[in-house]
């Protein structure tokens, strides 16, 4: 048995809105080893920060529900914790919610409370969570800001939000996701918002914390240079599903699904005079999606069966998933098992 | 190029913001957003503009169509229409007027920048209203031959723009930009907001367009990778100044400043052998513009600074042939171009 941290089986989340319930994640399932760095990327929509919020509990804030699919998390290989039939204002779910798994957010200006210093918001997460003293916790928030290199991060602890600029409000908000010592960090676009300068530096530290804490990593994002940087395995999101799933490096030297080839071949890269390449039409609506393969309005491999019949998930080379039928007939395909590409492609 | 190929010269610009305090608005200082800028633009030029937010490049933009009220400095602006030179310093209601059709401008959010109580036949149309004098068939026909070009079906022309996705929204405002035929456009990070898929189909768009009507673009952002595929020229900016411009392949291959260099070493790269590959970091933030540093701006972060740069600003030089660049050791540092840092990132060690 391997050391899994979570495992997540037939995840499907539901929002209600005024036109109709959308279904933004469906059918998601991937287990994440401990240490692993798991990036999901996608175009906006596509279900990436839904799934991060619908393992921890998030959703249920936001008129969404998980209406099917479980969520377990292992906070050590004898303990399992069904997230999903937890309530999302629940004491359990609220010890983990924060300590155990915490979040990045990607504005960091709207993740902290505007009225409030930095460094008390960070110190009630460790007295809520760490059980600490308020003083302790002040000492320990100092060190997490000077850990984040925060420079006079003493002074900087009872300063506000606004007084800190994009780059420290998101060294800051790094530093109070990682003071509990997570098991487990979802960081959401924690780099979309900042220039390329302080995205090299948080890029950077993140490396850095990984390494020193041994930490599990989810990383969002829709910038394939972030995945082919920080990731070991990548799920590639469309219309809330998974449209592959691999290691990064075998993602990008053998992409298998349509859409992500497109997606590759779509990113400008620097010195290639090539001219881009471009995907026809946009994003299907959530509340209009095609009847079969997601994709096969904008694919240029598109069959006939892939306009009505949804396609299931193939495995063409071990630990390497795409939901496409250019990889297989009925019959092939893969057992709702979750995925274990991090055993069966070990080495990345 | 040829001297009658300029359509836009600008000389030392400058545009000082008033910090104001107290009750009475005492003016106590000046943000210097933009600081002695000199540029040219030809015509059928994509001329990039990069830097880090608060580096000038947003107000760079909107001083050219007058936007933003220069402090100072000098627009001269050349073409067929007019025949003859436009000085917008000293251009009068009428010229500006001419001036703003000449120049058009795309922004950022393009669900912020088209109203969402009119029609996208009103929206694109609008310009026309005031710049020419058309029936409404006219205009109509006008409008639908815009939108076509740009890849919206002109029977959606009595939607709403919350009708449209992202993607679309953005070729509606370029429609509108587009109606009264401008010669320039400037692209205020036209296309950051945007989903990869559909970034590609705009900056393709934006190529056809230019060999089409012979536009030219100053195109501002903060995406190099981006900024570096549709520019033949790119000007780095830091805090309202110009650290450095060259043509596009120059800057990459052999950058002559070192915040460029430190600019290549921060770009991420679609490349997995980088993956967790330690990286130099351009340390701390960029200065206060109302404070800026003593000499050489950049001298606060620079990893080469001397005793010189502390003190004394380094002038704009051109130290190759149509490369310019504001550093005291423009000629003698080895900065490396960013297939060099590629390969030294590759064989640097990964985080332990």
């Amino acid at each position: 048995m391997s050391d899994h941290i979570l495992r997540v089986e037939g995840l499907k989340t539901v929002f209600k809105t005024f036109s109709g319930d959308i279904n933004a994640v469906d059918d998601v399932a991937f287990s994440l080893a401990r240490n692993e760095t798991l990036g999901i990327v996608g175009e906006s929509g596509c279900g990436k920060s839904v799934t991060a919020r619908s393992i921890m509990k998030l959703v249920e804030f936001e008129n969404g529900r998980i209406d099917a699919g479980s969520v377990e998390y292992m906070p050590t290989p004898d303990e399992l914790i069904d997230l999903t039939a937890l309530d999302h204002k629940s004491a359990e779910i609220r010890a983990i919610r924060g300590g155990q798994i915490s979040m990045i957010f990607q504005e960091p200006m709207a993740s902290f409370n505007p009225v409030f210093p930095i460094g008390k918001q960070m110190a009630e997460v460790l007295v809520h969570h760490l059980g600490l003293s308020k003083l302790e916790a002040r000492d320990r928030a100092i060190e997490m800001l000077n850990r984040v290199k925060i420079p006079n991060a003493a002074q900087r602890f009872d300063e506000y939000p606004h007084e800190f600029s994009g780059g420290m409000r998101q060294r800051a908000m790094i530093a109070m996701a990682i003071s509990c010592n997570p098991k487990l960090l979802i960081a959401d676009e924690p780099t979309t918002a900042l220039d390329v300068t302080v995205e090299a530096q948080i890029l950077e530290l993140l490396n850095e914390l990984e390494a020193e804490h041994s930490m599990t990593t989810i990383m969002i994002t829709h910038d394939m240079a972030v995945i082919a940087e920080m990731t070991d395995n990548v799920m590639v999101m469309y219309a809330g599903r998974i449209a592959e799933y691999s290691s990064a490096s075998a993602l990008f030297a053998n992409p298998l699904h349509p859409y992500t080839q497109a997606l590759l071949k779509s990113i400008p890269r620097i010195g290639s005079k090539e001219e881009l390449y471009s995907i026809e039409g946009s994003v299907p609506s959530l509340l209009d999606l095609p009847k079969g393969c997601y994709f096969a309005p904008r694919c240029p491999f598109a069959m006939e069966h892939c306009h009505t019949q949804a396609p299931p998930t193939f495995e063409p080379e071990p630990g390497h998933r795409v939901r496409c039928w250019l990889y297989g007939e009925p019959g092939d395909e893969v057992r709702a098992a979750p995925l274990t590409a991090s055993e069966e492609v070990a080495g990345t | 190029m040829a001297e009658t190929n300029t359509i836009l010269r600008v000389q030392g610009l400058k545009k000082y913001f008033p910090i104001q305090r107290g009750v009475f608005r005492r003016t106590v200082g000046h943000v210097h957003a933009v600081d002695d800028v000199s540029f040219e633009l030809t015509k059928g030029e994509t001329l990039g503009i990069v830097g880090e937010s608060g580096c000038g490049k947003t107000t760079l933009g909107r001083c050219i169509p007058r936007l933003v009220e220069p402090t100072d400095g000098e627009i001269t602006f050349s073409g067929d229409s007019v025949g003859g030179e436009l000085r917008v310093q000293s251009a009068d209601k009428e010229r500006i007027a001419d001036l703003r059709r000449r120049v058009q401008m795309i922004f950022q959010d393009p669900m912020a920048s088209l109203d969402p109580r009119m029609t996208i036949f009103e929206i694109v149309s609008e310009p026309l209203r005031y710049n020419a004098d058309l029936t409404q068939t006219e205009q109509r026909d006008r409008a639908a031959s815009l939108l076509e070009k740009t890849g919206i079906r002109s029977d959606y022309m009595d939607r709403y723009p919350h009708q449209f996705s992202g993607g679309q929204r953005q070729r509606i405002g370029i429609a509108r930009a587009l109606i009264l035929e401008p010669e320039v456009l400037i692209c205020d990070e036209a296309v950051s907001a945007l989903d990869v898929s559909v970034q590609a189909q705009i900056i393709k768009m934006f190529k056809q367009l230019q060999e089409e009507l012979s536009l030219s673009y100053l195109f501002i952002a903060h995406d190099l990778s981006v900024v570096e595929h549709v520019s033949h020229r790119i000007m780095v900016m830091y805090l309202g100044k110009i650290a450095e411009m060259a043509e596009s392949d120059a800057l990459f291959d052999r950058p002559r400043h070192p915040y460029t260099e430190s600019l290549l070493y921060s770009i991420p790269s679609a490349d997995p052998s980088l993956k967790g590959k330690k990286r130099r970091v351009l340390a701390g933030d960029v200065p206060n513009p109302a404070d800026p540093p003593s000499g050489c701006y950049f001298h606060t972060r620079c990893p080469y600074a001397q005793e010189i740069c502390k003190t004394t600003a380094p002038p704009l030089k051109e130290v190759a042939e149509g490369h310019h660049s504001a550093c005291h050791f423009a000629d003698t540092l080895p900065l490396k171009g960013y297939q060099q840092i590629i390969s030294e990132r590759r064989s640097e060690p990964a985080h332990e």
